[in-house]
C-alpha cells in the first residue's frame, strides 16, 4: 500500500492524474466523443509506460470523462456522454430556467459525493466478491439480467405499450450478426459488414447526438428567441448539500449497485437512480422540469458506477462496461492477470487503481470548478461553427471505434431511426437499455439451456435465481397494485 | 491571428508529411498497418505489439508496423478488410487457427486461399483445464465419462473456434464420446465457469492457464488443473502438466499464429516483410517475451507454409459442426413481440398524434440541406476521399449554410473548417497514432 501511495503522489503521478481527469473533463462535454474512446485511443500510447502510471492516467481519465458529460447535458440538452443522458431531464430546464450555476454545481457536487461513495464499496467489497462470484453460473446471469431489465421497464414516457415495444426493438437491433450460442451468423440479410451486428457506440451516437443535432436546426430559430444561457461557474450552497444528502447517499449506492452488475454502464445507473428518487420523492411532479433532486440522483449515480464497475473488474477480471472491458485490456497487455491472485502477487496495482480513482475524483470536482466557465463556453460558440464540427466528431467517434466507414453509416441510420421515433413520442432509454442487455440475457439463457440440454427447470430450481426471478415478479407487480388499488396514476419519468 | 498561425503550422506538417511520405521508392516507404481482428489487449494483439516494439526498435527498419484493431464477428470483420485492401504490401492480417476454423463452421464465406500467407510465426500450446477437485483427474476418466454417458461432460468452447475442433480431436482419440458443448464466450468467462462448476472442462492457452492458475494452498474448489497439455513434449513452463500422448491418446494441436498479406500482393514486398518478421522473431527480447507467454517461436514460410496451412484445415474439415439443438428461436420470438407491439402502438395513437404545426418549414428545409451534406460527406469518404479534402468542404458547407450564408461569417467559418480538419488529424494520426480513413 505504501507504494502505492508514494507512487500516487510524486510529482509524475499527480501530474497524470491531472492530466487524465481534465482530457476525460473536456472529452467527456463533447457530445459525440465519449471516455471509452479517448481511453481506447490512449491505451496504445501506455504500452511502454510502468503500468501503474498507465493505469492512473486510464482510470483518471474514465473518472472524467463520465463527470464532463454533465456540461453539455445541462446547457445544451446534449449529453456529452451516454453516462449523463439522465441528467438533461432536469440539467437543462433548470438552466433553461436561469440557474445553470446551481444546475452545475449540485451535478458537481453529486459526482464528488458519488465517486467517494462507491470508492468506499470498492475497498470493502472487491476482495469478498472475489471469492463469492465463482456461485453465478449461466441461469444466474439471466435472472439478474431480467431483473435488470423489469427494474428498467418502467422508465420511458407515459405509454407502457410505446417503452415495451422501444426496449423490444432495442433488443430485436442488438441481435444481427454471429450469434454466441450457434456460432451462425443472423438477420445479416448478406450483408458481410453486419457479421458483428451494430456496435453499441455508433448507435448511441447517432440516436442521441445526430437525431439531437437535427433537431436542434429545425428549433434554430425559436431557441434564438429562447434565454441565451450564461455560466459563471458553479454555485453552491450549504443548504443544498444537507437537503441532498439523503437522496446523494441513495443514489451512490443504487449507482455501486448498477455498475456491478455485468454489461450495465453508467447510462442504466443513472437511470435507475433517477427513477427511485422519483418514485420516493414528495415533489414527483417536478421531476423532469428542472428539479434539484433529478440532477443529484443521476451525477450521483452514473459516477458511483465507476466504483461498482471496478469491483467485479479488480475481483474478477469480469468487465462491468465497455469502459471496463479497455482498463482490463490494459492490465492484461502489461501483464497482469485481475482476479483473486492480483491481490495477493500485485497488491500495488490493487492499491493503484483504488488511489486513482479517489484523487481523480477530487481533482474532477477542482478542474470542475476552476474551468467551468471555459467548458460553458463551448455552448457559446454559435451553432453555425458548433454542429458541423460535433458532426464531423461522431463521424470521426464511429469510425476510430473499429476503422469501418460501415460504423459511420449505421450511425446515419440509426439518428434517423432516433429522429422517427421521438418524432412518435417513443421514447429511447428503453431502446438503448433492451439493446445493451438482451443479448446478455440471451448468451446466458443459451448457455444455460446447452448445458441442461433444452431443460428450463434450473430457473426455478436454483436459488440465486428463483431469488432474482421472484423479486422481478415483486417489481412488475407491485406498482400496478398500487396503480389500482390506490389510484395512482402512471407518472411520465421523460418529460415531453 | 492564432488560428492563421496554427493554419500555417498545420498546413507546414501536412506538406512535409506528403514530401517525406514519397521520399523513398524501395518498399516500405510508408508505415505497414497490422489489421488485429480482435480488440486490444487479447492473446493476438498482445503477441503482435511484442513483434511490433522489436521492429520499432531495430534501426535496419525505417518504418514501423501500425496496429490496427478489428474485432468482432469472430474474426472475419478484420480478415474481409485485409482480403479487400490494396494488394501493396501495407496491410497486414495476423490472425490464429480461428480463421480456418471460421470458414470451416460456415461464419465466413473465405479463407486463407483468399489471401498471400506471408509467414507463420508462433505457436501457442493448449492444455486441457479442470476445477482442481474435478472427478476428471486425467484424460482417461474424462473420455471414458464422455463415451458412457454421452453429452454429460459440459465442455467450454464457442461453437466453431478453434478450441471447438480440438475438442472434436479429442473425441475422436475415443471412439464413441461425445461432449456437451457449451458457448460462454472468451478465456475469462470460460475460466470463472470452470471455476462455478458450471462447466467441467475447456482448452486454454498455455499463457492463460498460467496466468489464472492461483498459488498453492488455494482451496481445491478454487483453484485450476491441467490434465493434458497437448504437445508431443511437456512444456517447461508447467513441466508437472503431462502430455496427452504419455496418457495414450494420440492428440497433439497447437494454435499458431499466421501473417497474411491481400491477394496479388507482389513478391519483392512479401520476401521484405518475411525478413522483417525473421528479424524480429530473432530478437533476444521477442524470445523472452514469448517465452512468459509460453508462445514457441516456431517459424514457417514459402513452401513448408503453405503445406502446413492444408494440413491444418485437412485435419479439422472431418469434423461436421453441429449447432445445439434445443434452443428456442429468439429472433423470431422477439420480431413477433415488436410486430404484436407496434399493432398495439398503432392502433392505440395511430392517427392523431404527428403534428407538423409545430416545426418550421424553412428550418426542416435547413435541416435537409445538412442531411445532405453530411450524406455527400460520408459517401465521399466511403470512395476513398482523403480525410481532410473530405472534411474542410463538408465543415465549411455546414457551417455557412448554418449561418445563412451571412458574408461576415465567410472567414471564421473557412479558417474554422481548415483548421479542424487538419488538427484532428494531428491529434488522431500523430498524438494517438490511429490512422484515419
Amino acid at each position: 500500500m505504501q507504494e502505492a501511495i508514494q507512487l500516487l503522489f510524486t510529482p509524475t503521478g499527480l501530474f497524470l492524474i491531472l492530466l487524465g481527469t481534465s482530457l476525460g473533463v473536456f472529452v467527456g462535454a463533447i457530445p459525440g466523443l465519449t471516455g471509452t474512446m479517448l481511453i481506447a485511443l490512449v491505451l496504445p500510447l501506455t504500452y511502454g509506460a510502468n503500468p501503474q502510471y498507465a493505469l492512473t492516467l486510464l482510470i483518471s481519465i474514465y473518472v472524467g470523462a463520465i463527470s464532463g458529460g454533465m456540461v453539455t447535458a445541462t446547457l445544451l440538452r446534449m449529453p456529452g456522454t451516454p453516462a449523463s443522458i439522465v441528467t438533461t431531464f432536469d440539467g437543462y430546464p433548470m438552466a433553461q430556467k436561469g440557474q445553470p450555476e446551481r444546475a452545475l454545481g449540485l451535478a458537481v457536487m453529486a459526482s464528488f459525493v458519488g465517486g467517494v461513495i462507491s470508492w468506499g464499496f470498492l475497498v470493502l467489497l472487491a476482495k469478498p466478491i472475489a471469492t463469492l462470484s465463482t456461485k453465478f453460473g449461466p441461469f444466474e446471469y439471466f435472472t439478474l439480467v431480467l431483473m435488470a431489465l423489469v427494474l428498467i421497464a418502467s422508465i420511458g414516457g407515459k405509454s407502457l405499450s410505446k417503452s415495451l415495444l422501444s426496449g423490444f426493438l432495442g433488443i430485436l437491433l442488438s441481435m444481427p450478426g454471429i450469434a454466441a450460442a450457434t456460432g451462425q451468423s443472423r438477420l445479416t440479410f448478406g450483408i458481410n459488414a453486419l457479421n458483428d451486428g451494430f456496435k453499441l457506440l455508433p448507435v448511441l451516437i447517432g440516436l442521441f447526438a445526430i437525431n439531437q443535432i437535427f433537431r436542434d436546426i429545425i428549433n434554430l430559430k425559436k431557441k434564438s428567441q429562447s434565454k441565451e444561457i450564461e455560466t459563471k461557474g458553479l454555485s453552491l450552497e450549504l443548504a443544498d448539500f444537507r437537503r441532498q444528502v439523503l437522496n446523494m447517499i441513495r443514489s451512490s449506492v443504487i449507482g455501486t449497485w448498477i455498475g456491478l452488475l455485468p454489461g450495465i454502464g453508467a447510462n442504466i445507473g443513472s437511470v435507475a437512480a433517477y427513477t427511485v428518487a422519483k418514485n420516493s420523492s414528495k415533489k414527483r411532479e417536478k421531476f423532469g422540469t428542472g428539479h434539484d433532486e433529478g440532477i443529484v440522483s443521476a451525477e450521483a449515480a452514473n459516477n458511483a458506477t465507476i466504483g461498482g464497475a471496478l469491483i467485479p473488474l479488480v475481483a474478477m477480471g469480469l468487465p462491468g462496461s465497455v469502459v471496463e472491458a479497455v482498463l482490463l485490456g490494459a492490465l492484461v497487455v502489461h501483464g497482469l492477470q485481475p482476479g483473486p491472485r492480483l491481490f495477493g502477487e500485485h497488491p500495488e496495482m490493487v492499491y493503484t487503481i483504488m488511489g486513482a480513482m479517489l484523487l481523480a475524483n477530487i481533482a474532477m470536482a477542482m478542474i470542475m470548478g476552476f474551468s467551468m466557465r471555459w467548458l460553458a463556453r463551448i455552448s457559446r460558440i454559435p451553432s453555425s461553427y458548433l454542429l458541423p464540427v460535433i458532426l464531423v466528431f461522431c463521424v470521426i467517434g464511429s469510425f476510430a471505434l473499429s476503422n469501418r466507414i460501415f460504423d459511420i453509416w449505421v450511425m446515419v441510420a440509426f439518428g434517423g431511426l432516433g429522429f422517427f421515433l421521438e418524432s412518435n413520442k417513443i421514447p429511447l432509454a428503453p431502446f438503448v437499455i433492451g439493446f445493451v442487455l438482451g443479448p446478455i440475457a440471451e448468451d446466458n439463457l443459451s448457455a444455460g439451456l446447452m448445458a441442461t440440454n433444452g431443460s428450463w427447470l434450473p430457473i426455478v430450481t436454483r436459488p440465486i435465481s428463483i431469488a432474482f426471478l421472484a423479486l422481478s415478479l415483486v417489481m412488475l407487480i407491485l406498482p400496478r397494485l398500487k396503480k389500482k388499488g390506490l389510484g395512482f396514476n402512471r407518472e411520465p419519468l421523460v418529460s415531453e | 491571428m492564432v488560428s492563421s498561425v496554427l493554419i500555417c503550422g498545420l498546413v507546414g506538417w501536412k506538406a512535409l508529411n506528403w514530401r517525406s511520405g514519397s521520399g523513398s521508392l524501395q518498399f516500405p516507404n510508408q508505415p505497414i498497418q497490422v489489421v488485429v481482428p480482435y480488440s486490444a489487449g487479447g492473446g493476438t494483439d498482445t503477441f503482435v505489439r511484442i513483434i511490433e516494439k522489436s521492429i520499432a526498435a531495430n534501426e535496419k527498419f525505417t518504418q514501423p508496423f501500425v496496429i490496427l484493431n478489428q474485432p468482432g464477428g469472430g474474426s472475419t470483420i478484420g480478415g474481409r478488410y485485409v482480403m479487400g485492401s490494396r494488394p501493396d504490401g501495407y496491410r497486414l492480417l495476423c490472425n490464429n487457427d480461428a480463421l480456418i476454423a471460421a470458414q470451416l463452421a460456415g461464419i465466413a464465406n473465405f479463407g486463407y486461399e483468399e489471401l498471400t500467407p506471408v509467414a507463420q510465426l508462433g505457436t501457442m500450446s493448449l492444455v486441457l483445464i479442470v476445477r482442481e477437485d474435478s472427478p476428471y483427474q486425467g484424460l482417461g476418466s474424462l473420455l471414458e465419462a464422455a463415451r458412457e454417458n454421452p453429452n454429460s461432460v459440459r465442455f467450454g468452447a464457442d461453437i466453431g473456434s478453434p478450441a471447438y475442433f480440438y475438442a472434436k480431436e479429442l473425441e475422436e482419440t475415443s471412439p464413441g464420446s461425445r461432449f456437451n458443448y457449451i458457448s460462454t464466450g472468451g478465456g475469462q468467462k470460460r475460466y470463472s465457469h470452470i471455476l462455478g462448476g458450471h462447466l467441467d472442462v475447456g482448452i486454454f492457452s498455455v499463457g492463460e492457464f498460467v496466468g489464472y492458475l492461483s498459488p498453492e494452498g488455494t482451496p481445491k474448489d478454487q483453484n485450476i488443473k491441467a490434465i493434458a497439455i497437448l504437445t508431443a513434449e511437456r512444456n517447461p513452463g508447467v513441466l508437472e502438466v503431462p502430455t496427452a500422448m504419455e496418457q495414450g491418446f494420440a492428440i497433439e494441436n497447437g494454435n499458431s499464429y499466421y501473417w497474411f498479406a491481400p491477394k496479388g500482393t507482389p513478391q519483392a514486398a512479401v520476401d521484405k516483410l518475411r525478413e522483417i518478421l525473421d528479424a524480429a522473431r530473432q530478437d533476444p527480447t521477442v524470445v523472452a517475451e514469448l517465452k512468459k507467454l509460453s508462445i514457441i517461436p516456431d517459424y514457417r514460410v514459402g513452401e513448408e507454409l503453405d503445406r502446413y496451412l492444408q494440413v491444418k484445415k485437412e485435419s479439422l474439415k472431418r469434423f461436421a459442426v453441429n449447432p445445439p439443438s434445443g434452443l428456442p428461436d429468439f429472433p423470431a420470438w422477439v420480431v413477433g413481440i415488436v410486430l404484436c407491439l407496434a399493432a398495439l402502438v398503432f392502433l392505440k395513437y395511430g392517427r392523431n398524434h404527428i403534428k407538423t404545426s409545430d416545426t418550421d418549414s424553412e428550418n426542416s428545409k435547413l435541416a435537409i440541406i445538412v442531411v445532405a451534406i453530411l450524406l455527400t460527406y460520408v459517401i465521399c469518404l466511403q470512395l476513398g476521399v482523403s480525410y481532410v479534402y473530405a472534411t474542410i468542404p463538408a465543415i465549411f458547407l455546414m457551417g455557412i449554410n448554418l449561418a445563412e450564408w451571412n458574408k461576415q461569417k465567410l472567414l471564421p467559418i473557412a479558417q474554422l473548417s481548415i483548421l479542424f480538419s487538419l488538427g484532428s488529424e494531428f491529434v488522431f494520426t500523430v498524438i494517438f497514432s490511429v490512422p484515419l480513413l
